[in-house]
This record gives structure tokens, sequence and C-alpha cells, in this order.
């Protein structure tokens, strides 16, 4: 509660002392959506770029603003009809509550997610929560109008129903919630969509043994996901023949003029895109803290710091594997949750690496956020492989928590703060 | 290693061990409580693209604007390239201004190894520079040999709008040392760290125009307080994973040690040493 109600906080304080337009990567635009949606009392349409709009620049557009679905938006923007005031400042500080307000939201689903995954263990599930409310990165996405927070507390809903509707076996009330929470995923922007597959997966594997079970949850979930979802896409569908936008978009960007060609189109391979752009490390950096080359960056220390508990715990995590493999047990036994979270963070980090490489770079970590909380599970988890050897080091896990907190604190007074009054 | 040193002494006298640790914990904790606190008031983004300039005519400065609130502290980023047994000795001055005769006081500091980032810091009573005046900080350097260098930190683009980089003197248009300045905390301490991140907190919230309303200090309190909740619970767990069931000692004992290893190691420029103050008397 003491995590949640910080990071809360903290990210009440940050919307209020970050400028308004230049609180993160694209403000404006989403602003400018929300705006438009006030002002007209409906979704904008997508009318394609100005002439020229990406020549020269680095990055091309994958989905155009009013091409992303983003459930999130209608109630911004019908708390800045309400309340808006015509000042640009005051209007952009109202609208960005609502990405605060989904911060508490997202953390507790990811609290209530890592109860159940750790119910024997406090600090499984509030060590990993400690990484969620205090990572910068993750603060900064939920303290500025963006469509990265809603698609992030939508995945994190549909990670929690999927947890337990595997927990209950699929009975009929968290099949529905999990169908429900689903439909919200598929109104938000498209990177929280690796948990469709997954889901599918898992149920799959799940009831693999009660086709008629299968059958019944498979349909459940698909007419309430079509229910809560479908209209989007069938609007989509008339308004501009393209249900998921990216044709339209990548159409638009061509016949805008100069905008880069994507590296897949250049000829370049895989691994030579990954190390001219230095992608891994890039998104790597942003995932913690920063955009651009230098914006909001962490001192070198923490990135070290992010860097070496990343290895220790996918290190953890091959090790967990390795001992499976040789205890030889039957494929069977296997509990698909952890199967499943990992294919949710990797699944969606090879998604990014495709995309950056087949339509636009994505140059930045926090796309990966919708797949934040199989992160800190699968990095707990991998951690805790070495708590046997380790237990002297419990003691220090906990207290590692306010230390978290304090690094928190003192980026925001030494990085953020600047970052807004600083010359230059 | 330092574990195994420790192990015997917490299992023969675990009063002592644990009275030793919130000893050493209260020592670190009251240090921070004592110590003036400065609020940044001018400072350059550390986005910048800084560079070094070296000083070849042995007089570098800067002119600036004195913060309607006073000044007590000016911060300068300097780079030292001394030859073994060599030394550069630098007379900072504060003055009205280059031109003028009069000094509002002086200070002396003297390198004697090679040091690519040394933070200067000039430290003098509040009331030295008569608050929103233009002044000047002189620096002349006295080198020991012809192979030692000394470089300051400045921006080659004019991001300070009230003053600007000076060599021997003489204005250079369009260029700012690299200098961050401070005044002092009006509360009485250790209140002054309060005031100090709200005053911090305020200035960006008045910058991004939202003001620095009821919102923010209802927000600040919250901070503070659910953030004491986590060091507190944080504790607890602390404690009873060195000894079940936990005890109030023990947890006190923990929380002191984590808030004096926080503070150690989230603000380590307030540490001895950590800066090179230079008395402006």
């Amino acid at each position: 509660m003491a995590l949640i109600a910080y990071a809360t906080a903290n990210a009440f304080i940050w919307s209020a002392i970050r400028p308004p337009i230049f609180g993160g990567p694209d403000e404006e635009n989403h602003f400018r959506l929300i705006q438009e949606m006030a002002d007209a009392g409906g979704w904008p349409l997508f009318k394609g770029y100005a002439q020229s709009a990406f020549a020269g620049l680095p990055i091309r557009a994958q989905v155009a603003y009013e091409l992303t679905p983003n459930l999130a938006a209608v109630p911004a923007a019908l708390i800045l009809s309400a309340f808006g005031s015509g000042d640009v400042a005051f209007d952009v500080h109202l609208v960005r509550l609502v990405n605060v307000a989904l911060f508490p939201v997202t953390l507790a689903l990811a609290y209530i997610t890592l109860r159940r995954l750790f119910p024997a263990s406090v600090l499984m599930r509030t060590w990993p929560l400690a990484i969620m409310a205090t990572t910068p990165q993750f603060t900064l996405v939920f303290s500025y109008v963006t469509n990265d927070s809603p698609a992030i507390a939508a995945s994190t809903f549909a990670i929690y129903a999927l947890v337990r509707a595997y927990q209950s076996n699929f009975t009929g009330r968290d099949t529905v919630l999990l169908g429900f929470a689903l439909g919200i995923v598929a109104l938000h922007k498209f990177t929280g969509f690796m948990v469709f597959p997954v889901t599918t997966l898992t149920i799959v594997w799940s009831l693999r043994q009660t086709p008629r079970q299968l059958v019944r949850v498979g349909i459940t979930i698909s007419l309430i996901v079509l229910a809560v979802s479908l209209w989007w896409y069938v609007r989509m569908i008339i308004v501009y023949g393209d249900p998921f936008g990216i044709a339209t978009t990548q159409a638009a960007v061509d016949a805008s003029g100069g905008a880069p060609v994507p590296f897949r189109d250049r000829g370049y391979s895989i691994w030579r895109f990954l190390t001219e752009t230095e992608w891994v490390g890039e998104n790597f950096a942003t995932f913690w803290g920063g955009y651009g080359q230098v914006k909001l960056k962490l001192p070198a220390g923490a990135y070290l710091l992010f860097a070496a508990l990343s290895i220790a715990g996918l290190s953890g995590l091959a090790g967990r594997l390795v001992a499976w493999l040789r205890l030889r047990r039957s494929i069977a036994d296997v509990n698909p949750l952890p199967v499943a979270l990992a294919a949710l963070f990797f699944g969606l980090l090879t998604l990014s690496i495709w995309s950056s490489y087949s339509v636009d770079m994505a140059f930045h970590g926090r796309y990966l956020f919708p797949e934040f909380l199989p992160f800190v599970v699968l990095l707990a988890l991998g951690l805790s492989t070495f708590a046997p050897q380790l237990r002297s080091a419990r003691p220090a896990v906990a207290a590692s928590i306010p230390l978290m907190v304090g690094g928190n604190l003192i980026y925001t007074l030494q990085v953020i703060v600047p970052d807004v009054i600083a010359f230059g | 290693m330092a574990e195994r040193g420790f192990r015997p002494l917490r299992r023969h006298s675990p009063t002592g061990f644990r009275l030793g640790l919130a000893t050493l914990s209260l020592l670190v904790i009251v240090y921070f409580a004592l110590r003036t606190v400065f609020v940044p008031v001018v400072q350059f983004s550390s986005e910048l693209l800084l560079l070094q300039t070296q000083s070849l005519t042995g007089v570098k400065g800067q002119t600036m604007l004195s913060p309607p609130r006073g000044l007590a502290r000016i911060d300068f980023r300097l780079s030292t390239e001394v030859e073994p047994g060599g030394w550069v000795r630098v007379k900072f001055e504060l003055k009205p201004d280059p031109t003028s005769p009069d000094t509002y006081g002086s200070g002396i500091v003297v390198f004697r190894e090679s040091r690519e980032d040394w933070r200067v810091s000039l430290r003098f009573p509040p009331d030295l520079v008569p608050p929103g005046e233009r002044f000047y900080v002189r620096a002349e350097a006295i080198l020991s040999g012809p192979r030692d260098r000394l470089y300051y930190w400045y921006a080659r683009t004019d991001e300070y709008p009230h003053g600007n980089h000076h060599d021997l003197d003489e204005a250079i248009p369009g260029q700012d040392l690299f200098f961050t300045q401070y005044r002092v905390t009006n509360s009485p301490r250790p209140l002054g760290w309060i005031e100090a991140i709200w005053a911090r907190l305020a200035a960006s919230a008045h910058t991004a125009g939202a003001g620095s309303g009821p919102a923010l200090t209802i927000a600040l309190a919250a901070l503070s307080v659910s953030a004491l909740f986590v060091v507190a619970g944080s504790a607890y767990l602390a404690a009873a994973r060195i000894k079940a069931p936990a005890r109030a000692p023990d947890i006190v004992v923990a929380m002191l040690v984590i808030i004096a290893v926080g503070l150690m190691l989230f603000m380590p420029g307030e540490l001895p040493l950590a800066n090179l103050d230079v008395p402006i008397q």
C-alpha cells in the first residue's frame, strides 16, 4: 500500500513539475488528439501527413495517432470538455491526471497478481512491485499525456485475469473477466497485444485434456472480446478499409515524401541493424530512464547496476531451465504460467526488434512496458535461484526496497527538476 | 568478507552489535541533519555539451547576477594536469565587476594532482554579495611549471543570460563557464532539507505552469509519509529475516541503518571531501 501510495504521489508530482507538452515523448501529439476529441465530440479522422513530415528524420511513424485505439482518451476528453479552461498549460496538467490515476490501478493489479504467483513470500511480491513503483521511466509514462500508460494498465489487467483464470481452472466468472480484460487490451495501443497469442496458447495447453471446456472457454472469451472491442475495428474498416491502420499509416508516410526507408527494405541484416543502431543498448537504457540521446538519463552507475541485475536474473532463469532439463520431467508437468510470462516479455521484445527493423525504428524501452509485470516476475524468479546460496542476503533484499525509493527521489531532484529549470 | 568478520560479533554480543550499528547510523544521520543545506538557484542543464577551456592567460572569470534571495555558494568544474611534485594555485575573487579595484572576498585553492573533474565549491556568507546585483568571479591561476595545465568546464553557447565568460577580464560574448549558484535555506536544521526539496519542486512546478498550490503540498506530504512507511515496512522485513520474530529494537536499528546507507549512497556530494570547498573571506 505504501509503495503504491508513494508511486502515485510521485507520478502526480512529476506531472505537476514537468512542462506542459514537453512532459515526455510525443505528449504534444497525444494532447492534440484529446483536444480534438473534446472539441469535435468524436474520434479525429486521419488525414495523412504534411509534405516531407519525416524528411531528414531518423524515424517514421508506425501507426498514426488517429489510427491507434486508445480507450483512455475518452475519459480524458470528457474531463477536458468539462473542466478545461482553454489555457494549454492548465489543460495538459488536467489531462495528465488520467494517466496518473492509471498508475495505482496498474500497481494494484500487479500486486494482486504477484500475491497469486508468490503466496508464501512477502519479499517475492513486494520486491518486484518496488521495481515497478520506482523505475524512473515507468513513473514517467504515468505522468504525462500518452497512450503508453493506458496500454500498460490494460495489459497488466489482462495478465492478472489470465493468472486468476488459470488458477481457478477457467471457471465461468474468471473466464468472463479474462474476456473483458482482453477486450480492454484490444482497445489500446498494439504494444499490449502480445497477451492475445500467449493467452490462447495458455488456455489450449491448460485445457487440452478437456476439449469441451476448451471450446466453451474459447467461445466465451472470443464473444466477450468481440463485444467489447469489435466496434473499433469495424469502424476502422468502414472509414479506412484497414482494421489496424498500419498499411494506411505506411502509405501516408511514403506519400509525404523523404521519409527514411525501413532498415529491412534497405537490405540490412538483423545483426547489422542491431549493431549499427545500438538498438539493444539504447532500448535497455531507455527502459530504465531517459529518452533521446541524453534526455533524463540515469547515471552510468545505475545502468551498470540494472545490467548486473538483469544478467544475474537471466542467468538464474537459465539455471532453472537447465535444472529442469536435467530432472527429465514430463512436459505435461510444466506450470504454464512462468512460461507464459516469459513468452509475454521475450515475445514483445522480439516483436519490438522486428517492427523496428521492418517498419519504424522503435528506439525506446518503454514499448516493452506492457510486459513490465512479466519482466519483474522473471527477474525475481531468476534472482531467487541464488537464494539458497545467499540466505544471509535476504535482509539486504528487503532493505533494497527503501533504497529504490531513495534512488527514485534523488532522480526527481537531480534529474527531473533540473531538466525543467536549468539553463540550456 | 565483511560479513564473515561481523558474524562472530553479531553472534556473541548481539546487543553490542546492534548498539554499534545504531550508533554508527545515528552519527551519519546527525551529520547530514546538521549540514548547512544549500538550494541550487541557478544551474546549467546536465544535458549541455560541455567543453574545456584552458587557462592560457592565467586569468579566467564569469560575470553573474546574484539571486534576489541571496547567494552563499558557487560551484565550478575544473580539470588539472599537474606534474609530479608540481602544483596549480588558483585565487578566486568575488568583485562588483571586472574593472573594479574593490573585492567582496577571496579564497585560494591549490591542486597538487591531475584530475578530470574537480568540483570546486566557493562558500561565503549569504550577505557577502548584494542580492539582485551583478558581480564578477575572477580566477587567477599560477602554475608551478610549464607542463602543468588548468582547464575550466564551459558552454560554448550563450546559455546564461546574465553574464559571460571572461578571459583576462575581457568578456567573451556567447560563452559561459559552467557553474551552479546556491542559496542557504532559511529554516533551522534539519528542516532545511524539507525547505530545499520544497523550493526545488515549487520552482519546477511554477516553470511548468502548474503553480505550487495545495495539490503539490498534499502530494509531497503523501510522498513523505508513504516513503516513511516503506522504510518502516522494509526495516520490519529485514529484521524479521535476521531473527524471527522481529522485535522493536531490531526494527529501529534496521531503519537507522537503511536511512544512513541511503543518505551516503544518494547524497555523496554531501560527504566529507566530496567537494573542494574554498572559503571566501
